[in-house]
């Protein structure tokens, strides 16, 4: 388990939050390292000392934190030692998936000043992810940042997860920006059939908005990655969603498929969204099939390697998450646990599948 | 009321038409479906068909009109820096093949060899203008004649480039120690011919017996000391085909599964000795069309070691998907001269080996400059006015110009011109064969047919990969 | 060929093409027809094929040139 959130103690609770790089040695807006008693590191922020308990088999030093005194907290926006952080832009949401793994709420705290800061001290080349509920709500101030971070760190890259709903087409000529080129777009699309989609997304029209999004998208040269979740409520409409992504959208970058994860509000309908492709690998298989045929990029993530068919498994891609790195005891003996795709640690097992098990 | 992006047609039988779009996307109708289109009283459901395919817009700007631009866009690549070269360090061989005139010199002849200075200059040629990855052709000649040219050459390029890849084209009469060293390296491919049988072999090319026994000894040895990085061609002779499936089989016997089918192309006097006639090219096209069914046949079940015809699955992927254009002799626009080129025993430059067969027959000097002066633009120039199939009266008519390329070079030395009709060139002749070919598998209902297809095209399971409108 | 043809430049195009389709005949447009001399009588129901097709290609080209040319222009957008 990653520890996202440490608790701390703040020589001053009234000191106001700020974004701080934690560093062994002194430099531009740095928490730097004083002293460590046991497992507890003590660091200096301008007149404040900040003490914080190291995790268990973590090293927190590099990482860029929000701090809060006034909660004693430090959340560790940017781990310097990890590939997968994302920053979380807004809670809102303007559509309510029946499987989203991060509900959305109605408030609202705007955080693009501390997450302009942290991505100015982010380390060389890293991908940075930007997610919510739905960040494109704001969608002024992040274009702004995007543009802003980029004149002054132009090696970073980006990553937005968008449901895609807010592009206009007044947006084009500013999305054509050299800014926009190290952006890449996340964008759901799960059925081509406008009804499933809008029903797995609870938003009617929310289809037919991607359909006008996506060409201006297109039009601005942005780079789109579809996303795709395997659903019981999808799975038999598959391979016509390849055709339509096949012939509809050639211009997508690539196309990410994935399991569905016991995360957010799948933890309790699992039941009725779970779909076991080992069981029926067909749609699964026609759908890469189609999309392979016209060269679109396919990666399938979280899809343990032994529940698809041989033919599949060249298109598996490792996790997406460094969350999910655990795997049940039976495969410590598989002889392609390196190259599988990991577990959540509250949900590591094969279970949920029919067929599978050590290779 | 929706708007159809303009599409081409063409008959696959009495009764079936293939249409496809600039943009490179195809269906198969009949003859109905024509006249309406032609008659502009397209149906409610062909006006849905044509929609579902992204192959009519609503209104501009729409997600169909933006995937239409997007493949034209794809397909429309601009020139690149140079990143393939044909190196000819001598022209002497020692092999005299029936079809070989005007690429060779005799073993012991003067001055058919880069000089010092000319490696030097090739050297410098390079450096400036190839960017970061090369791939290096050693042709002859027979290259392996100057395993020190080579060498120096892969060195100079492992130093300079990030990338880099080697294919030495040989007739392997001559597998020496020196030879083996070179090709250890994991950069270094061998490329060899490889007749068919043993017999024809001879026929075509060793002459004595001696000579074939010690060539097939140096193909099994070199092929066991480098597995895949060995490949070979066939020259096959319209007037001399072996039976596909002994053909297969020698091919088989080295485990090579890929095979790249054509016939031998004859210049200069060659050509006039062995003249190719609509015959030639029929009794061809049977023969290539056997092969890919023994081929099929050959495929049942196999899965990672298929048999496949790499121009036929190159056609496939031409159809299927804008953008897969690394074939010269199969692209357009087809910039001649920038991404690829050929430098000569004496340093000069030539857009392709073709090219420069012409300028040894005395046909045309196509040469584009040396290595010692540089490039001329100006002839450089000149060359790309048929460049772009797609402004071309003919192909712009015809449903494969998305997919198929321009080769006016070989229009030339085929033809004497470059502005002979598509249809009278032996280009468009062998390129709407093989693309009717490729439909007709693409819409065959014969399982074993689309189990190739789908391993060809790297697919998990076979699906359809045409369309039909009723 | 019960056709008939009003814009003279198509059929121009139409029998240049022909022309060129084939070679040793002679391809010729009078008043409403376009007839190709010299085909042996089994070739007929084929070269009529052709020459039909290649009327309709023609035709359907000139009308959709607009179109082309207007999606070339967006493209270049
Ligand atoms: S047994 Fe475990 S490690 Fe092996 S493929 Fe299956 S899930 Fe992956
Ligand atoms: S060369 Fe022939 S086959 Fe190729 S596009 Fe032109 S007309 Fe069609």
């Amino acid at each position: 388990m990653i520890e996202l959130s440490l608790p701390a103690n703040f020589s001053d609770s009234s000191h106001l939050p700020f974004i701080a790089k934690l560093s062994r040695i002194d430099g531009h807006q740095t928490a730097t390292l004083v002293g460590e008693i046991g497992d507890e590191l003590m660091f200096q922020f301008q007149d404040l000392t900040i003490s914080i308990v190291q995790p268990v088999g973590e090293d927190i030093i590099g990482d860029i934190v929000f701090v809060e005194p006034a909660y004693n907290r430090v959340s560790r926006w940017i781990r310097e030692r990890s590939d997968h952080n994302t920053l979380l832009v807004t809670e809102r949401c303007d559509q309510l998936c029946i499987m989203c793994s991060q509900p959305p709420k109605k408030s609202h705290i705007d955080m693009f000043t501390f997450m302009e800061q942290a991505c100015m001290l982010a380390p060389q080349n890293m991908m940075i992810g930007f997610s919510g509920g739905e960040p494109l709500l704001y969608k002024e101030q992040l274009f702004a940042l995007l543009e802003k971070v980029h004149t002054v760190r132009p090696d970073l890259k980006f990553h937005v997860l968008t449901n895609a709903q807010h592009f206009e087409e007044d947006d084009v000529e500013r999305l054509r920006q050299t800014a926009f080129k190290s952006v890449l777009w996340g964008v759901p699309l799960y059925a081509s059939d406008p009804s499933t989609h809008d029903s797995i997304v609870g938003k009617i029209g929310a289809f037919e908005q991607l359909v006008t999004s996506l060409p201006i998208m297109a039009r601005a040269g942005l780079q789109i990655e579809l996303r795709s979740v395997l659903l019981k409520q999808n799975y038999h409409e598959f391979e016509q969603l390849s055709r339509f992504i096949s012939s509809k959208l050639p211009f997508v970058s690539v196309w990410a498929i994935m399991q569905l994860e016991r995360i957010g509000f799948a933890k309790n309908r699992w039941f009725e969204q779970f779909v076991d492709h080992s069981e029926n690998s067909e749609p699964l298989m026609a759908a890469v099939s189609v999309a392979k045929s016209v060269g679109l990029d396919i990666s399938l993530y979280n899809i343990p390697y032994c529940t698809v068919p041989q033919k599949l498994r060249g298109f598996l891609s490792q996790s997406i998450s460094d969350w999910k790195r655990s795997f049940p005891a039976d495969c410590e003996k598989c002889s392609v646990k390196s190259i599988c795709t990991g577990f959540f640690e509250w949900h590591s097992t094969l279970e949920d599948y029919k067929y599978g098990g050590v290779i | 009321m929706s708007s159809v992006f303009p599409l081409r047609f063409r008959r696959l039988s009495e009764s079936s038409l293939v249409f496809a779009n600039e943009a490179g996307q195809f269906f198969k109708s009949n003859d109905r479906f024509l006249e309406r289109l032609d008659n502009e009283k397209l149906t409610k459901s062909d006006q849905e068909f044509l929609f579902d395919h992204a192959m009519a817009s609503r209104r501009a700007g729409d997600i169909n009109e933006m995937s239409y631009l997007h493949r034209l866009a794809s397909r429309l690549r601009p020139p690149t820096d140079l990143s393939y070269v044909i190196l000819v360090p001598t022209l002497r061989c020692d092999l005299a093949c029936s079809y070989c005139q005007v690429s060779r010199a005799a073993i012991n002849a003067k001055g058919f060899d880069w000089s010092d200075e000319t490696l030097l200059n090739v050297k410098s040629y390079l450096s400036k203008s190839v960017s970061k990855r090369i791939q290096v052709e050693f042709q002859g000649g027979e290259p392996t004649l100057r395993l020190d040219l080579m060498s120096q050459i892969m060195d100079f390029c492992r130093e300079h480039f990030e990338e880099s890849r080697f294919i030495i084209c040989t007739n392997l009469s001559v597998v020496n120690e020196a030879f083996v060293d070179i090709i250890s390296a994991e950069d270094v491919f061998v490329s060899s011919s490889l007749d068919g049988s043993p017999d024809l072999h001879r026929k075509q090319r060793t002459n004595t017996k001696s000579q074939t026994d010690e060539f097939f000894k140096n193909f099994s040895r070199v092929g066991e000391l480098i597995g895949d990085r060995l490949s070979a061609l066939p020259t096959l002779d319209s007037k001399n085909l072996p039976a596909p499936s002994d053909f297969l089989d020698t091919f088989d016997h080295y485990n090579m599964r890929s095979v790249f089918l054509r016939p031998v192309v004859y210049h200069g006097f060659a050509r006039k000795r062995h003249p190719t006639s609509k015959d030639h090219q029929s009794v061809w096209q049977k023969f290539y069309e056997a092969c890919i069914y023994e081929m099929i046949a050959r495929n049942i079940g196999e899965t990672s070691d298929f048999y496949e015809e790499y121009y036929l699955t190159l056609i496939l992927k031409r159809l299927l998907r804008p953008g897969e254009d690394n074939h010269i002799d199969l692209r357009s626009p087809n910039w001649l001269g920038y991404d690829h080129q050929l430098i000569d025993y004496d340093g000069r430059i030539y857009p392709s080996d073709e090219a420069r067969m012409m300028a040894r027959t005395g046909q045309v000097d196509l040469s584009i400059g040396d290595v010692f002066a540089g490039l001329d633009e100006e002839k450089r120039g000149a060359l790309q006015g048929r460049a772009f199939n797609a402004l071309d009266p003919w192909c712009s008519q015809c449903p494969y110009q998305a997919a198929c390329g321009s080769d006016p070079i070989d229009d030339l030395a085929r033809h004497g011109r470059a502005d002979v009709p598509k249809p009278a060139t032996a280009y468009c002749q062998k390129h709407l064969h093989i693309f009717d070919f490729a439909m007709k598998l693409i819409y065959s209902e014969d399982k074993k047919n689309q189990h190739s297809l789908a391993l060809w095209l790297g697919l998990p399971s076979p699906i359809f990969l045409g369309d039909v409108l009723q | 060929m019960k056709h008939t043809i009003e814009d003279a430049q198509i059929i121009q195009d139409v029998v240049d093409r022909l022309g060129v389709i084939y070679p040793d005949n002679l391809v010729e447009y009078d008043d409403k027809f376009i007839s190709i001399r010299n085909v042996e009588a089994v070739d007929v129901p084929n070269v009529r094929q052709v020459a039909l097709d290649q009327l309709i290609r023609s035709r359907y080209d000139a009308n959709s040139a607009n179109l082309r040319n207007m999606l070339y222009t967006r493209l270049l957008r």
